[in-house]
């Protein structure tokens, strides 16, 4: 492609600036030969004798011939053999003693049939295109030569890198899913995909691990009730039970199955509110409503426990609290953070719902409070504290609350407080530290079966 | 009797269903698909239809109810879905269906959910009365003012309205999610025993001497109030 670009280039270049040089001085020498028809014998014989003179170095020489090409007079002597035909432009070399030439020469025949020849010495013309032919010839070589270079230079190391891309790919697509595609460093426009790639990686590496979680997770709760419930129904099965005792089993595996249902109907609630497609529903919500009906419906639970549960709204007159949401859920969210907070705190704590503009929720109690190294994963399904041992729960809570916020656009995070635990809904922007450290799949662990 | 209609693509889950309401003291028939459940409620007189969401071959559970509405026919509907999406129940309530229920449910929600639909069928009921008894138990919907056996009693709001709802539905078995969906107006699937504690406070107050409350307890998941 640059080759022949390059070649076409120099072509014109060669030809243009040639007929130039030899154009003009072809029409005047045309016309010159010409203009002798109107003249006698006599009259060019004396033109021939005086160009002689005023032509000595025979730049310009003239020449009359018979028709059959014999010399008559004129300071060129000798016609090339064969003899041109007449009208045309002809090129010459005349070698004799003194010279060694090229002319250029003009034939034309006069009406009494003798020929006159018009030339000029073209031997600086024949050398500057010798130049510029050799000139533009290595030009073209070398043009030629670096583009050919250059091209394999470059396509070999465009070849290479997409080389090295796939084998990353490849590794990646056969399960090594830690992999990244290599960066070169410069910030050109594959370094730019190749970023691109491997956040997506980053993100896709992250799902998997979740999914491998959440199916290990799955397997294992599934596992342990159904083994249970076999093993009861065997011995009813086995021995000779009364109505009462048959009917107490057949209780007991309704209740193992029934815990079965939830696990299930837990993750597809999550699955579902991940989903997006409510957002079509949404209305403009109060979330100090909502926090107040929550608050009011689990205070007869925290009285049973003797703990205080208290609303904190923001001051009177703000619409900080007021968003598009969709109020079933926003509801379960902070239900299921008070009834957590209730879980975990110990008889007569405290237990404080507050809601600020922003908007911001905060749940804080004075319980047993969440481990630091918890705190992430706790919003990933099936994950539960290790303070959480001994209490039931299917650790699928937070993991609603977690997509549910997403939802409206919150993000759920635990803040450090001296005691007990703050668990807080808010933009992601006042979110305040960093928290979405990737968890590795491999490194999640269930933490309390 | 009450005879309901079960719209089920799924044998056994249809055949469990009748079960359920043949205990429940009900008959009912059986359609597979769409276009058999919107010939058969057109023909023959039924006092409730339950509708799978859910139908192979040429019409949904929507669609079915759609064509239901749009020819006249008023049967209540309780529409079961395997979706628990809001969406999706709002859209069955806009569509004219009259309640609705997330698979997998327990029996005597689904029956206790048609026995309220043909009830409030049956009664297009005086709300605009100003007052409510039943036994013992007078409500004075004017001034928000319980009282039992003469004797008024100090009840929050919510234990009004808690107390309102089961003296509206005397007798009833009310399950803890109606009760939640009915006294709070939110809808979601409340595994937690919250409800209970509610009805509890509430049974505390209404004791008089020594007698248990007139709310009782059905084994397996609700509660009612005990007629006279």
């Amino acid at each position: 492609m640059f080759g022949s670009a390059s070649l076409i280039f120099v072509t014109v270049i060669y030809f243009t600036t040639s007929s130039y040089l030899s154009g003009n001085p072809d029409e005047r020498m045309r016309y010159q030969a010409r203009s002798f028809d109107g003249n006698s014998f006599r009259q060019i014989g004396a033109f021939l004798d005086q160009h002689n003179i005023a032509d000595p170095t025979s730049r310009r020489p003239f020449g009359l011939f018979t028709a059959d090409g014999r010399w008559i007079g004129g300071n060129l002597k000798h016609l090339p053999t064969p003899v041109p035909s007449p009208e045309a432009f002809f090129e010459t070399n005349v070698h004799n003693s003194h010279e060694n030439t090229v002319y250029r020469a003009f034939i034309h025949r006069l009406p009494d049939g003798r020929l006159i020849v018009v030339s000029r010495n073209i031997e600086e013309l024949q050398h500057f295109r010798d130049e510029l032919f050799e000139g533009t010839l290595l030009g073209l070589v070398l043009m030629t030569i670096v583009g050919v270079a250059g091209a394999i230079v470059i396509g070999v190391g465009s070849v290479r890198r997409f080389d090295g891309l796939t084998r990353s790919i490849e590794r990646i697509t056969q399960g090594d899913l830690s992999g990244r595609l290599p960066l070169r460093g410069t910030n050109d426009e594959t370094d730019r995909l190749v970023r691109v790639v491997n956040a997506m990686l980053d993100q896709i590496e992250r799902l998997m691990g979740e999914v491998k979680g959440v199916c290990d997770s799955v397997a294992h709760d599934l596992r342990t009730p159904l083994t249970r419930l076999l093993a009861g129904l065997e011995r009813a099965n086995r021995r000779n039970l009364s109505d009462v005792e048959r009917s107490a089993e057949i209780e007991h595996a309704v209740a193992e199955v029934n815990l079965m249902l939830r696990t299930f109907a837990a993750l597809l609630r999550i699955s579902e509110v991940e989903d997006g497609a409510r957002r079509a529903l949404f209305r403009e919500v109060d979330l100090v409503q909502i926090a107040a009906d929550a608050v009011e419906y689990y205070e007869p639970a925290a009285d049973e426990k003797s703990i205080h549960l208290s609303l904190d709204p923001p001051a009177i007159g703000g619409n900080g609290t007021i968003i598009s949401g969709d109020m079933d859920l926003l509801f379960e969210a902070f239900g299921n953070l008070i009834d957590n907070a209730i879980k975990y705190t110990p008889e007569g704590g405290h237990i404080r719902v507050e809601l600020q503009d922003g908007p911001v929720v905060s749940i804080t109690d004075d319980g047993c409070g969440i481990d630091a190294l918890d705190r992430d994963k706790l919003q990933l399904r099936f994950e539960r504290g290790s303070r959480s041992r001994g209490l039931p729960g299917l650790g699928l809570g937070l993991p609603l609350v977690s997509a549910i916020a997403r939802l409206h656009g919150l993000a759920l995070h635990f803040d450090d407080v001296e005691r007990g635990c703050r668990a807080v809904l808010a933009p992601p922007a006042l979110s305040g530290a960093p928290r979405q450290k990737l968890i590795k799949g491999s490194a999640a662990q269930r933490l309390n079966s | 009797m009450a005879h309901i209609l079960i719209v089920e693509d799924d044998i056994k889950t249809a055949r469990e269903i009748g079960a359920a309401l043949v205990d429940h003291g009900m008959s009912s028939a059986h359609v597979v698909d769409g276009i058999e459940a919107v010939r058969e409620a057109k023909t023959a007189r039924y006092d409730t239809i339950i509708l799978d969401r859910m139908l192979p071959g040429g019409l949904n559970g929507l669609e079915v109810l759609a064509a239901l509405r749009g020819t006249g026919v008023s049967t209540p509907v309780l529409i079961l879905s395997a979706l628990s999406a809001v969406s999706d129940r709002v859209r069955g309530l806009r569509m004219g269906g009259d309640d609705y229920l997330t698979k997998p449910f327990d029996f005597i929600e689904l029956t206790a959910r048609v026995d309220a639909l043909i009830r409030r069928r049956g009664s297009a009921h005086g709300s605009q009365d100003m007052e409510l008894s039943v036994g013992e138990l007078h409500l004075d919907l004017y001034r928000r003012q319980a009282s039992l056996a003469g004797r008024e009693i100090d009840l929050l709001p919510r234990e009004y309205q808690l107390l309102e709802h089961f003296m509206r539905h005397p007798g009833d078995v009310m399950t803890r999610a109606m009760i939640f969906e009915g006294v709070w107006g939110y809808h979601y699937d409340d595994r937690t025993n919250v409800i209970d504690v509610h009805v509890a406070k509430l049974r505390r107050k209404l004791e008089l001497q020594g007698r248990p409350s007139a709310i009782e307890t059905v084994r397996g998941s609700g509660y009612r109030l005990v007629k006279a």
